[in-house]
C-alpha cells in the first residue's frame, strides 16, 4: 500500500508543473469541444489532436492525450443531452433521461450532474486502476509467447462476441484487420510481404494513419446521408436554452448512491476487451432502473438515468486503459488511437511499462484525477459558452476535420503516399460502416496482428511444430475457456431468453 | 443484392487475391519450421470460411435478409471529394500547404455547403482555417510541412 502512495505520489509530482497543467487545460478544453460535434467521438478526437503532442516529453503528450480522451467523453455528453446526438456509443444511454430532461426545461441540471457523476466515475475508477495495474503487469511479466497468443486470441473472439452487431460480419472484420496487418516486412525473418514494390510499405502500414482514414474521411462519408439532405439555412437540431448549470443538495444525494454503484460494474465492463463504455452503460442503465422504486420514471427524464451512464461511462473508459497499459492490448476503438500515439512518442505499453518506465506510468494515472478535476472545472462554469459549439453546422465542420486528418497524417510520416492511404480507407470506412461490419474489430484485429503472429510463431517454434503448446498451462487453458464462453455465452443468454419468452407467452 | 451477399461476395474475392499472393510468397530458409507464409494461409482459409457462413445464412430459416441501398446522390458527392483529393495529393507538395489545403478545403465546403447565401463563409474559412493550422503545426509546434512555392 505505501509502495503504491509513492508511486501516486511520484505520478503527481511528474505532472505538477505549469506546462503540463497547461497542457491537460488545454487538452481537455479541446476534446470537450470535439467530443461535443455531433458524430466525432473520442477515437477522433485523440487521432486528429495526435499532432498536437509532437515534441512534448512523453509525461506532457501522455496527459495531453489522456485528457483529450474524457474531455472527448465529457463532451460526447453534452451532445447528447441537448441535441439528442451521442457523439459516439458510450453516450447513447445519456440521450435516455438527458435529453428528456433537457426538454423538461431541465438542462442546467443536466449539464450539471453529467459534470458530477463523470468527475466520480472517472476519480473513483482512476482509483481502481492505480491498485490493478501494478498486480496485472506482474502477472503479464511471467507470460511467454503462447500465453500471449492465447490472451490476444481472446481479445480479438471477445471483441467479435461481446461487440454489437453480428458476430460472423465480426470475425470476417478480424481476418480482415489480420490480413492488412500482414503488409511489410515479417518481424521474424524480415522478408517482405504483399508490399507489391512500394518502398512506404516496408513497415507495414501505420495503424495512426490508417484511423485517421477511418474515422476523418470514413465518419464524413457516412455523414453525408444526413447532410446532403439539409436545405440552405436550415438547422439538423432543435436548440434548448441553458440558464444556470447547479444542482440542489438533494438531487445530487439521489444520485450519489447510483453512481457509486455503477462505477465499478462499469469499470469491470470496461476492463473486458471490446465490451467498452456502450455495454458498460446500457448494463448499469438497466441494472438501475430494475433496482428502482420508480422505474417508470425512466426515459422522461429521471435524474438518476443521466447520473448512471454518465459516471459508468468514464468508469469503462478508465478500466479499458488497463488492458492497454499492462498487456500492451488495447481493448477498444479509442486505446486502440492511443496505443499508436504512444508508440509514436516512444512508449512502448506492455506488462514492462510500470517497471522500465514507471514514472511515465504513473504520471498517466496521476493525470486522470488531475484532468478529470479540470474538465469538471471548465465545464460546470464554462458549460454555456461552451455549448455554443453544438452551433457550428456540420456542413463547416467535417470538410476543416478532413484537413486536420491530412496535417496528422503528413506530420507521422512526411509522406504523400499516405494520404493515397487515408483515402482508400476512408473509402473502406464507409462501405464497412454502410455494411453493419464492427469497425473497431477490424481496427484491433490489425493492431494485434504483427504481435499475434510473432507470439504464435515462437510459441510454435517452442513446442516444435506441437499445438498441444497452447494447452499445456494452467493460464492459457483458462483463455481457452474464456474464449469459448465469450463465444457460446452470448449464444446461450440469447436462447435462454427467447425459451423465457416463448413459455412466459404459453402460460399468458 | 442482400448485405450479407456482398460481403461475403467481397470476402471471397480479396481472399482470393490475398491468397494467390500467400502462395506466391518465399520461405527465406527451407529450414524454418513456422516461416512466414504460414500465417497469412491461415488468414486466407479464415477470410473464405466466414463469406462463406456470411453468403450461407441468407438461406438459413430465420435470415432478416438486408438489402443494401446506396443513394446515388452520396455517391456523387464522394467522387466528388476523392477527385479532390486526388488533385491536393497531387499539388501538395508543389504548391506547398497552405496553397494547396486552401484550395482543397474551399472546393470541399463548396461540395458540401451550397447556396448563394453560403459562398462568403465558404470561402472565408477555406482561406481561414489552412492559415491557421499553418501557423499552430507549422510555426509554434514546428511540424514541417512544406512551403512549396511560398517563401514563409
Amino acid at each position: 500500500m505505501n509502495e503504491l502512495l509513492v508511486n501516486i505520489a511520484g505520478g503527481f509530482g511528474a505532472i505538477f508543473s505549469v506546462y503540463t497543467i497547461l497542457w491537460i487545460t488545454f487538452g481537455g478544453l479541446l476534446g470537450t469541444i470535439i467530443g461535443m460535434l455531433p458524430g466525432l467521438g473520442p477515437a477522433t478526437g485523440v487521432a486528429i489532436l495526435i499532432p498536437l503532442t509532437f515534441g512534448m516529453d512523453p509525461t506532457a503528450a501522455l496527459a495531453t492525450m489522456v485528457s483529450i480522451y474524457f474531455g472527448a467523453m465529457f463532451g460526447g455528453s453534452r451532445s447528447s443531452i441537448l441535441l439528442n446526438t451521442p457523439g459516439d456509443g458510450g453516450a447513447i444511454a445519456a440521450t435516455f433521461d438527458g435529453y428528456p430532461m433537457a426538454r423538461n426545461g431541465m438542462a442546467g441540471e443536466a449539464l450539471a450532474i453529467s459534470a458530477w457523476a463523470s468527475l466520480i466515475g472517472g476519480i473513483f475508477s482512476a482509483v481502481f486502476l492505480a491498485i490493478l495495474s501494478q498486480p496485472i503487469s506482474e502477472l503479464a511479466i511471467k507470460f511467454g509467447p503462447q500465453q500471449y497468443t492465447m490472451l490476444m486470441l481472446f481479445a480479438l473472439i471477445a471483441t467479435t462476441t461481446i461487440a454489437k452487431g453480428n458476430m460472423m460480419k465480426g470475425m470476417l472484420a478480424t481476418f480482415l484487420g489480420l490480413m492488412v496487418s500482414t503488409i511489410g516486412a515479417d518481424t521474424l525473418t524480415g522478408s517482405t510481404r504483399f508490399t507489391m514494390g512500394v518502398a512506404e510499405l516496408y513497415q507495414g502500414i501505420d495503424f495512426l494513419v490508417l484511423i485517421i482514414g477511418f474515422y476523418a474521411i470514413g465518419e464524413v462519408y457516412i455523414n453525408f446521408d444526413k447532410l446532403l439532405y439539409i436545405k440552405e439555412g436550415e438547422r439538423s437540431t432543435d436548440e434548448i436554452a441553458v440558464s444556470k448549470v447547479k444542482l440542489t443538495k438533494e438531487e445530487f444525494k439521489r444520485c450519489l448512491i447510483p453512481i457509486l454503484r455503477s462505477t465499478p460494474l462499469g469499470f469491470l465492463i470496461g476492463v473486458l476487451p471490446g465490451a467498452g463504455a456502450t455495454i458498460a452503460t446500457m448494463v448499469c442503465y438497466s441494472t438501475e432502473k430494475s433496482l428502482s422504486k420508480n422505474p417508470e420514471d425512466f426515459g422522461k427524464g429521471e435524474i438518476v438515468g443521466l447520473a448512471v451512464p454518465e459516471a459508468s461511462n468514464n468508469a469503462a473508459a478508465t478500466g479499458a486503459i488497463i488492458p492497454m497499459l499492462t498487456l500492451g492490448i488495447p481493448g477498444s476503438g479509442t486505446t486502440a488511437v492511443m496505443i499508436g500515439a504512444l508508440m509514436m512518442i516512444g512508449v512502448k505499453p506492455g506488462p514492462l511499462f510500470f517497471t522500465t518506465q514507471g514514472h511515465i506510468a504513473w504520471a498517466v494515472v496521476a493525470s486522470m484525477f488531475v484532468a478529470n478535476i479540470i474538465l469538471l472545472i471548465i465545464n460546470l462554469p464554462l458549460a454555456t459558452q461552451l455549448i455554443k459549439v453544438l452551433k457550428t453546422p456540420p456542413k463547416l465542420l467535417l470538410p476543416c476535420v478532413i484537413t486536420l486528418g491530412f496535417i496528422g497524417t503528413y506530420s507521422l510520416t512526411y509522406s504523400t503516399i499516405d494520404f493515397i492511404i487515408i483515402v482508400g480507407f476512408g473509402f473502406l470506412g464507409y462501405f464497412i460502416k454502410k455494411l453493419d461490419i464492427p469497425v473497431a474489430t477490424f481496427i484491433l484485429a490489425m493492431i494485434l496482428g504483427v504481435k499475434l503472429e510473432t507470439s504464435f510463431r515462437q510459441a510454435m517454434l517452442i513446442g516444435k511444430g506441437d499445438f498441444g503448446i497452447f494447452a499445456s498451462e494452467p493460464i492459457t487453458i483458462f483463455f481457452i475457456v474464456a474464449t469459448i464462453l465469450s463465444v457460446f455465452g452470448p449464444i446461450l443468454g440469447n436462447y435462454i431468453k427467447r425459451k423465457k419468452t416463448s413459455m412466459a407467452g404459453q402460460v399468458s | 443484392m442482400t448485405e450479407n451477399k456482398t460481403i461475403g461476395i467481397a470476402g471471397i474475392i480479396i481472399a482470393t487475391i490475398y491468397g494467390v499472393a500467400a502462395f506466391g510468397l518465399k520461405n527465406p530458409s527451407p529450414s524454418l519450421l513456422i516461416g512466414p507464409t504460414i500465417f497469412p494461409m491461415i488468414i486466407t482459409v479464415g477470410t473464405f470460411f466466414f463469406s462463406l457462413v456470411l453468403i450461407a445464412e441468407d438461406y438459413t430459416k430465420n435470415a432478416k435478409k438486408k438489402v443494401i441501398k446506396y443513394d446515388p446522390k452520396v455517391l456523387k458527392a464522394m467522387g466528388m471529394y476523392t477527385g479532390v483529393f486526388a488533385i491536393y495529393i497531387l499539388i501538395f507538395e508543389k504548391l506547398g500547404f497552405l496553397i494547396s489545403t486552401i484550395l482543397m478545403l474551399t472546393s470541399l465546403l463548396f461540395i458540401l455547403n451550397k447556396g448563394k447565401s453560403q459562398y462568403k463563409i465558404n470561402l472565408i474559412l477555406g482561406f481561414l482555417f489552412p492559415l491557421i493550422c499553418y501557423i499552430i503545426f507549422a510555426k509554434i509546434f514546428t511540424i514541417s510541412l512544406p512551403r512549396g512555392i511560398l517563401t514563409f
